[in-house]
C-alpha cells in the first residue's frame, strides 16, 4: 500500500499531467460531442476515470495518449446514456474523428491565438453580443428577450459572425494551417 | 458539384449541432458529410477549436469587465456554485474545469486545487512598474497626478509633490529623495527627468549610469551620492561621494567627483563650489518617517478607542491583543454578546504602523474562528488587508461555515476580484447563490500594500457596494433580499459544510496579512465608509 507521501507525490504528478492535457481534452471531445457543455461534462467523468487508475499509468507513456482513450471510452458512455435526449454520431465516425483530431490539436492554440486577435476586429456591440452568447451557454431566447429583439433576427446576425471570426481564424492562420 | 452552398449548408449545421438545434435530418446530414471527406473534417475541427476560442475569451472579457451577470439560469439569475467554479475555472485554462462542480471532490487529493493562477496560460503576467514609493513624511501630492501609496509600484509619468518629502527607489537599485514643491517625470526603472524641486540620490555601484535629466542637462552617475537643487535661480548638482558626469547641450561633459558642485545655467564654464550637505539635510528621513507613523498610530488609537462605542457596531476585533495571544477580543462595546474569536495558525506581525499588530496568514490551516450571532437585514463589513499573492482560485477574507440560506462568502477571486456571496440554501441538492463580483482590485501592483476593503449589504436599497480604500468601487441589484445570518465565521480560511461527507476541504486560505474587522449591523453610507478608511 502506498505510504501518504507516495500518494501526495502521484497526486502532485497526476495534477501536473492533468493540467497540461486539461486544453487538448476538452478539444478532442469537443469534436466528438459537438459541444462544450457536454465536452466538459465528460471531461469531468475522465477526470476523475483516470485519478482512480493513475497508478496503472506506464510512465514511458504519452500521458495524452492514455487519457484520451479514457476520455474516447467516456464520450462513448456518455452517448449511451443521453441516446434519448440527443443526437449522436455514429461509433465508425467517433473512431474516425478522434482518430485525425489527435494530430491536428497542434493547432488548437494556434486557433484560439488567433480567435483572440479576430475577436478584437469587431465592434464594441458585436464583442458584447458574442460574450453574452457564449456566457449564457448560448441560450439565445433568454438572450433575445432580455434585449428585446426578435431571437432569429438576434441568431442570425450571431452566426454571421461567427462566420466573420472564422473566416478571420482561417485568414491569419494561412491556408497551410489547417491541415 | 458547388463547392461554396455546400460549404454553406455545412457550415449551418455545424452552428445547429453545436447550439443543440440541430434536426434529426440534418444530423445525419452532418454524419454523411464528416464521414464523407477528410477535408470537412478538418474543417468542423477549426470550427470547434473556434467555439472553443470564443467561449474561453467570453468568460475571460466577463470576468475582466464583471458587468454581465454570470448566469441568466434561474427565474431570480442565481447560479449554482457548481456553475460559478466552473465558470471561473476555465479562466486558468489548465484547470480541470468540472472538478470544481459539488459532490466530485472527495476522494481526491486536495493538493488538485492548488492549481496556480496561470498554470495553464502561456501569457505572462507583465507591470509597467518602473519604482516604488518606500516611505516619506507628511507626503501632499497634486490631485492632478495622483497620490500614490506608501510601497506602490510607480509606472513612468509624472509625479507632483506639492509639499513633505518621498522617497522612491528605482528597481535599478538607485534610491532619490524628493522635496516638496517637486515634479518629476519617471522615465524608467534607471532615469527620471526633474522639472522642479530638490533632490538626492544614492547610487549603489549596481546602479550604476542612473540617470537625472533636468532641462540644463543631463546627470549620469557613476556609483555615488549627489544632490540636485532646481528650486535655486541658478540650478545646482552637488557632489558627494564617488563621481558625475553632467551632460550639457553644446558643450564637453564634465566630470565632478566627491566635495565639488557646479551650476546648471552656465554650460561649460567650470565654476565650480563646495558641495554643501547641509542643503540636502531633508533626505534625512527616518526621524520624521518614525514620528509620522507615531502619530498617526496614536490617532487611530483615539479614534478606534471612540468608534467602538457606536450604537450598529456588532463587531470589531482591533488585533491589539498582544504577540503570543490565541484569541482575538471584540472591542465593539454593543456586541458584547460575541465571543472572542479564536486564532488557529496564523502568526502576528506588524500591522499598518510600529505598535500596531496584525495576524499574517501564511499555511492552509491558518484561520480566526468566531460566531456571530443574529439576523441582519444589511450590515457593513470592513477590514484591512495586504494581500501577498493569488495563487489559488478563492481565497477567503471572512465566510460563514457551510452554505446555508443567508450565509456570507466574502471573497478574493484568483482574478484579482472581490466577491460577495449570499446563500439563498440548498435546492434541490445544490447550494444556490447570489454573487457580487467587484472589477479587479489586487492586480500585482497591490501586492503587499495595505489596503481598506468593504462590502455593503443594503436592503433598503436593494444593492450590494463594494469599497476599496474607501472608494465605492462597484454596485450591484440585489435580486432576491434575504436575512444575512452569518453564524460561525472564519476569517482567512473556510470549513466546507459540517454535515457533509467530505473528507477534503476545498482551499481556500487567505494569503497575507489581516488587521482591524468590524461588522456594522446597517448599510453605511459611502461618505461613512470614506471615513472607516482614514
Amino acid at each position: 500500500m502506498p505510504n501518504s507521501a507516495e500518494n501526495s507525490a502521484a497526486s502532485e504528478q497526476f495534477i501536473t499531467l492533468l493540467n497540461a492535457t486539461h486544453g487538448r481534452l476538452l478539444g478532442f471531445l469537443r469534436t466528438l460531442l459537438g459541444n462544450n457543455a457536454d465536452a466538459e461534462d465528460v471531461l469531468q467523468r475522465t477526470s476523475l476515470a483516470i485519478w482512480r487508475k493513475f497508478s496503472e499509468f506506464d510512465q514511458g507513456r504519452d500521458f495524452f495518449a492514455w487519457a484520451s482513450s479514457f476520455a474516447f471510452y467516456e464520450a462513448k458512455n456518455f452517448q449511451r446514456i443521453t441516446a434519448r435526449s440527443r443526437l449522436h454520431f455514429d461509433d465508425a465516425l467517433m473512431e474516425r474523428l478522434a482518430e485525425e483530431r489527435v494530430p491536428d490539436l497542434d493547432n488548437q492554440d494556434a486557433r484560439f491565438a488567433a480567435m483572440d486577435q479576430c475577436i478584437e476586429e469587431l465592434d464594441v456591440s458585436g464583442r458584447e453580443l458574442v460574450r453574452e452568447f457564449y456566457i449564457n451557454n448560448t441560450d439565445v431566447a433568454s438572450l433575445a428577450e432580455r434585449l428585446g429583439r426578435a431571437p432569429q433576427t438576434l441568431y442570425n446576425r450571431l452566426n454571421t459572425l461567427r462566420r466573420l471570426l472564422g473566416e478571420c481564424v482561417k485568414r491569419r492562420l494561412g491556408p497551410d494551417s489547417l491541415t | 458539384m458547388n463547392k461554396n452552398p455546400d460549404s454553406k449548408e455545412m457550415y449551418r449545421l455545424f452552428l445547429a449541432k453545436a447550439d443543440g438545434t440541430i434536426s434529426d435530418e440534418e444530423h445525419e446530414r452532418l454524419s454523411q458529410m464528416l464521414h464523407g471527406s477528410a477535408s470537412n473534417r478538418s474543417s468542423w475541427f477549426a470550427f470547434q477549436d473556434a467555439e472553443g476560442a470564443l467561449l474561453a475569451w467570453a468568460q475571460r472579457e466577463t470576468l475582466a469587465n464583471h458587468a454581465a451577470p454570470l448566469s441568466s439560469k434561474g427565474a431570480l439569475g442565481e447560479h449554482t456554485r457548481g456553475g460559478i467554479w466552473r465558470f471561473s475555472a476555465a479562466l486558468a485554462a489548465g484547470i480541470a474545469i468540472s472538478f470544481f462542480a459539488w459532490g466530485v471532490w472527495a476522494g481526491l487529493p486536495m493538493r488538485f486545487f492548488h492549481g496556480g493562477t496561470n498554470a495553464g496560460t502561456n501569457v505572462e503576467s507583465t507591470t509597467p512598474s518602473v519604482a516604488v514609493l518606500s516611505r516619506g513624511v507628511d507626503m501632499k501630492w497634486s490631485q492632478t497626478t495622483g497620490s500614490p501609496a506608501v510601497n506602490a509600484p510607480l509606472s513612468p509619468g509624472l509625479l507632483h509633490l506639492e509639499s513633505g518629502v518621498a522617497e522612491i527607489e528605482f528597481f535599478q537599485g538607485a534610491r532619490l529623495c524628493i522635496e516638496g514643491p517637486a515634479e518629476i517625470e519617471l522615465i524608467s526603472a534607471g532615469e527620471a527627468f526633474c522639472r522642479s524641486g530638490r533632490f538626492r540620490a544614492h547610487v549603489p555601484p549596481q546602479a550604476r549610469g542612473f540617470r537625472l535629466r533636468t532641462s540644463k542637462g543631463d546627470i549620469v552617475d557613476l556609483g555615488t551620492d549627489f544632490g540636485l537643487d532646481l528650486n535655486q535661480s541658478s540650478p545646482e548638482v552637488h557632489v558627494f561621494k564617488g563621481e558625475v558626469e553632467l551632460h550639457q547641450p553644446k558643450v564637453q561633459m564634465q566630470t565632478l567627483t566627491g566635495g565639488v558642485a557646479a551650476a546648471l545655467n552656465q554650460p561649460g564654464v567650470a565654476r565650480t563650489l563646495a558641495a554643501n550637505v547641509a542643503n540636502f539635510a531633508f533626505s534625512d528621513l527616518d526621524a520624521g518617517v518614525n514620528a509620522s507613523q507615531r502619530h498617526s498610530f496614536e490617532k487611530w488609537q483615539v479614534s478606534s478607542a471612540e468608534g467602538s462605542k457606536s450604537a450598529d457596531l456588532r463587531l470589531r476585533l482591533d488585533f491589539q491583543d498582544g504577540s503570543g495571544a490565541r484569541s482575538l477580543r471584540n472591542t465593539a462595546l454593543h456586541g458584547q454578546d460575541i465571543a472572542p474569536a479564536s486564532i488557529v495558525g496564523c502568526s502576528w506581525t506588524e500591522g499598518r504602523w510600529p505598535g500596531k499588530h496584525a495576524l499574517q496568514f501564511k499555511s492552509l490551516s491558518d484561520r480566526v474562528r468566531l460566531r456571530v450571532p443574529g439576523e441582519y437585514r444589511q450590515f457593513t463589513v470592513a477590514c484591512w488587508v495586504q494581500l501577498h499573492g493569488l495563487n489559488i482560485r478563492q481565497g477567503s477574507i471572512c465566510m460563514s461555515e457551510g452554505v446555508d440560506q443567508g450565509y456570507v462568502h466574502w471573497q478574493v477571486l484568483h482574478d484579482g476580484s472581490l466577491c460577495l456571496g449570499i446563500g439563498h440554501g440548498v435546492k434541490p441538492n445544490l447550494p444556490v447563490w447570489e454573487d457580487f463580483i467587484s472589477p479587479v482590485v489586487f492586480t500585482p501592483e497591490r501586492f503587499g500594500q495595505w489596503v481598506h476593503l468593504a462590502i455593503v449589504y443594503d436592503s433598503a436599497a436593494c444593492e450590494v457596494r463594494h469599497y476599496v480604500d474607501g472608494k465605492r468601487i462597484s454596485r450591484h441589484t440585489i435580486k432576491l433580499p434575504v436575512v444575512l445570518t452569518p453564524g460561525l465565521l472564519e476569517l482567512g480560511n473556510w470549513n466546507s459544510p459540517p454535515k457533509t461527507e467530505y473528507r477534503q476541504q476545498p482551499v481556500r486560505n487567505f494569503i497575507g496579512c489581516m488587521d482591524e474587522f468590524s461588522i456594522f449591523s446597517r448599510a453605511m453610507t459611502d461618505g461613512e465608509v470614506r471615513a472607516l478608511a482614514q
